[in-house]
């Protein structure tokens, strides 16, 4: 059953188009990457996916039922999460209140029963940090948990990300470049965590350069170049694919 | 209740005309600015008062008028660098509504000082040629309200020419579609800023200037011509200066009609009516195509 | 627990039993009328200021019409009482009504938008109001106001001296303070931080950013309708003058004073800029002989731009982080 369905999916800007009729399903709980050389159309797929904007053409379906018109946080709200390239954007909170934001979705406390302080504010709140301490744990960052997010390394600030992802309950998680600025053994650390996600039930698209870390995870592969599906097929498959070596070569070329 | 005639309606309709190309002019500056700086410039209406201000002054010194004209414009064009180069340049990178608290800021500042020179007391300017008003189809229409539509026009090709065929002005349109792509070209976006506010508040002067002779000039007109330029700019799609140009017109003329067919003390509220209105289109817009939202901020 | 422990783990609830206990003993000690007065003005302001905090520091969206909503929580308690004869506190419930559905239909609209639109809208808005408070004669007394606004009263015990409306006014800047640091310090407020930090992150945990800027719009508004009445059955008499653009303004340059995402700078702002408002009153003709509160205009205008280019996020906040704070720091 797959998790995923992105059926004939088009996106243009203006006159550039960045997808060109992408079909492709993401099977359930199993590790699938999209790869391809720059501006291949990775990211606009993610936001695509993740609502940030609607397609062109075509439709997203999230265990079968139509995103499409749904806006990002409802999206959300149905058990799609994700993490941005360029890690974290609550540079003004510490690290516990970053994961914290997470539960959100998962949370109904609003801002009456918040400002009268109701006893169901404090149960609930109580819990969302009980919660978020447990996603800090998860992806081992439970130490500095009242550090203001700005101090933070690079390479801890991606984990926050992640941990704020995975606190939002997704059934799908996608991943964009989850590896890029990390050293040798933050990547072997991140490879661990992301058999951990899978292994919670959740599902993992990821958007990665990494090719080393693409072919030790990934169980099933998607390659785009200039916007269209070239490829797909596990890690050996894809390997082989003449269109795909031809892609990346050609980026290659001066 | 009296009928109106053909006459009557035209005659609105041309003096909206000419009040809408004063709102043209404020617009556009503001238009510029927030294309290329990303500012909502809530000061642009004092340079408006300032090119008035001046344009009396310089006059009252027995400058000619034109002489006068042209230095008002200089002057008030190089009170809009100073100002960018003390306010805007240092907080390049601040929110959006830093920005906006820092104009509003500078606006009442200006109108502060203004009142300081000038005191509270109303000018006036002659009328650039004297003069019987012509007369078409029964609706008057004075010289100096022909002066404010030309020099409108006149500004609008010379503006047309320096974007559309001037380096600098392709400079500054690259700007304007994206900063970043502009500044790995070489052109900086430092310098465009400061291009925009030099000529937002030449802009703005001109109308300060052309209008002076129809109305008062009193330090705070600023405030209130620089809001029906915003909306303006608002109808106009805030990024547009073609929509810019139709904003300002429509809004004039709107006003006109509402104020002479409705009620004479409807007439400001016209344009903050009309401004919840094009908010109001445009919001059940974007619900209508669940609209694409910029990644960054 | 000593006094020590006690005010480093429960910072909020230390503040506000000193502010408590000041505010209580104030009186006792000040026996000036005018200080009085002066006081009962700041608390008038703080309540204000607190609700454009909320808005502009958490949501980071501007209101430059904020005297506006003010406006119309006085005037619905002025004409309610006076013309109609209404129960003081039932007219207090309806100006809270009519302020917030009219911020409900404007925000509903405005935070569909992206940019800000709303800082021209409430500017415009602003100039209507204050217009229309001089225009329609009839009900609101034009620009000469309405006199005759009784005073405020619980069973038999009135609000009649300085002294009594002081406290008042304080309770109600207690309360009013006790709900917001509530607010900041929960899911909303959390949701709030992260829409001003990304519009496009927060979307990616599930918040719906239109939704929850419109819920602190109306609550800024409550506290600014809520603030109007207290106001006008203190001076018991209405008129459009209090209401206008430099209002606004006022308004804004108390929250860059206290520091725009900062509850208890919100105290500290509408202070200063009061009394910063009656040294001028006093000094400034010496400088400027025919000086008008116009000119007063002037500074409110350089102090904005100097905080907001020197400190972006509010004098106090700014100059607290140019500070070491040790205790601040060490992990507990």
């Amino acid at each position: 059953m797959a998790i995923l369905q992105v059926e004939n999916l088009t996106k243009t800007f203006g006159g550039i188009v960045a997808l060109d009729d992408v079909s492709f399903e993401v099977a359930d709980h199993r590790i699938t990457a999209l790869i391809g050389p720059n501006g291949a159309g990775k990211t606009t797929l993610f936001n695509v996916v993740a609502g940030t904007y609607g397609p062109t053409r075509g439709a997203v379906r999230l265990a079968g039922q139509n995103l499409n018109g749904l806006r990002a946080p409802d999206r959300v709200q149905l058990g799609s999460g994700r993490t941005f390239q360029n890690a974290l954007h609550f540079d003004n909170m510490t690290e516990i209140e970053n994961v914290m934001v997470g539960r959100h979705p998962r949370s109904r406390c609003g801002i009456l029963s918040s400002a009268f302080q109701l006893p169901s504010k404090r149960r609930e709140e109580e819990s969302i940090f009980l919660e978020a301490m447990r996603y800090l744990n998860l992806v081992g960052l439970a130490m500095d948990s009242n550090e203001l997010a700005a101090g933070l390394p690079f390479g801890q600030r991606r984990l926050v990300a992640v941990a704020r992802a995975l606190a939002t309950e997704p059934r799908l998680l996608l991943l964009d470049e989850p590896a890029a600025g990390l050293n040798t053994m933050e990547k072997t650390d991140l490879v661990v965590l992301i058999r951990r996600i899978q292994e919670m039930g959740i599902t993992v698209l990821l958007v990665e350069h990494d090719m080393a870390l693409v072919m030790q995870l990934a169980e099933w592969i998607i390659v785009l170049d200039h916007g269209r599906k070239i490829a797909e097929g596990t890690a050996e498959q894809v390997g082989k694919d003449r269109k795909v070596v031809a892609a990346y070569l050609g980026q290659e070329a001066p | 209740m009296h009928n109106y005639g053909i006459g009557d309606y035209l005659q609105l309709i041309l003096s909206g005309i000419s009040t809408g190309s004063i709102y043209v002019l404020i617009a556009l500056g503001i238009v510029m600015i927030y294309n290329v700086t990303g500012v909502i410039n809530l000061a642009q209406g004092e340079y408006t008062m300032l090119g008035a201000m001046f344009a009396v002054t310089y006059y009252s010194w027995h400058v000619p008028l034109l002489l006068a004209f042209l230095a008002s414009v200089l002057t008030v064009t190089l009170s809009g660098m100073l100002i960018e180069r003390l306010t805007v340049n240092p907080v390049r990178s601040a929110s959006a509504v830093t920005l906006i608290i820092i104009t509003v800021g500078v606006s009442i500042t200006i109108r502060g000082i203004a009142l300081l020179v000038w005191g509270s007391t109303p000018y006036s300017l002659p009328e650039f040629t004297g003069g019987a008003p012509f007369s078409i189809l029964g609706a008057v229409m004075s010289r100096q309200r022909l002066w404010v539509v030309g020099t409108a026009g006149l500004v609008l090709l010379l503006l047309y020419y320096l974007l559309d065929r001037t380096l600098l002005g392709k400079a500054l349109r690259a700007c304007a579609i994206n900063r970043q792509a502009a500044s790995l070209m070489g052109v900086g976006p430092a310098q465009m800023s400061l291009l925009a506010f030099a000529l937002s508040a030449a802009l703005g002067a001109v109308a300060g200037i052309v209008i002076a002779p129809l109305t008062l000039v009193t330090y705070d007109m600023g405030l209130m011509l620089g809001l029906k330029g915003f909306v303006a700019a608002v109808i106009g799609g805030l990024t547009s200066a073609p929509g810019a140009v139709v904003g300002g017109l429509l809004l004039g003329v709107l006003e006109s009609l509402g104020a002479g067919l409705i009620s004479s003390g409807l007439k400001d509220a016209i344009a903050f009516l009309v401004l919840l209105a094009v908010i109001f289109a445009r919001s059940e817009q974007v619900v209508g195509r669940l609209k694409s939202r910029r990644m960054t901020k | 627990m000593n006094m020590q422990q006690f005010w480093r783990r429960r910072p909020n609830a230390s503040a506000l039993m000193l502010l408590a206990i000041v505010v209580g003993t104030l009186p006792l000690w000040v026996k000036s009328s005018y200080l009085i007065s002066t006081g009962i003005f700041v608390g008038i302001s703080a309540i204000l200021t607190l609700g454009l905090c909320l808005l502009l520091g958490y949501a980071g969206q501007i209101s430059l019409g904020h005297a506006a909503f003010y406006g119309i929580g006085a005037y619905t308690s002025a004409i309610l009482t006076v013309k109609s004869g209404l129960n003081p506190w039932l007219a207090i419930l309806i100006g809270i009504i009519v302020t917030a559905s009219a911020a409900y239909l404007i925000g509903l609209f405005i935070f569909r938008l992206s940019g800000h639109y709303l800082a021209v809208a409430t500017l415009g808005l602003g100039i209507i109001v204050y217009l229309a408070f001089g225009e329609f004669g009839e009900l609101t007394g034009g620009p000469t106001g309405l006199p005759g606004v009784p005073r405020l009263a619980v069973g038999g015990f009135v609000f009649d001296g300085d002294v009594e409306y002081f406290y008042l006014v304080w309770s109600v800047v207690i309360v009013f303070l006790v709900l917001s640091l509530n607010v900041v310090n929960s899911r909303v407020g959390r949701a709030l931080r992260a829409i001003h930090g990304s519009e496009a992150a927060a979307d990616s945990v599930g918040i719906d950013s239109s939704r929850h800027k419109l819920q602190v719009l109306v609550m800024s508004v409550v506290f600014a309708s809520v603030a109007g009445s207290l106001y006008v059955h203190y001076m018991r008499f209405v008129s459009p003058q209090p209401f206008g653009f430099t209002a606004s303004v006022r308004l804004v340059v108390m929250a860059a004073v206290g520091g725009l995402a900062s509850v208890w700078g919100a105290l500290f702002g509408a202070a200063a800029v009061i009394l910063l408002t009656v040294v001028l009153r006093e000094f400034l003709p010496l400088v400027v002989p025919d000086a008008s509160g116009e000119h007063t205009v002037i500074v409110y205008g350089i102090i904005l731009v100097v905080i907001m280019v020197l400190m972006p996020e509010g004098l106090t906040v700014g100059l607290l982080k140019s500070i070491r704070w040790p205790s601040f720091k060490s992990k507990t």
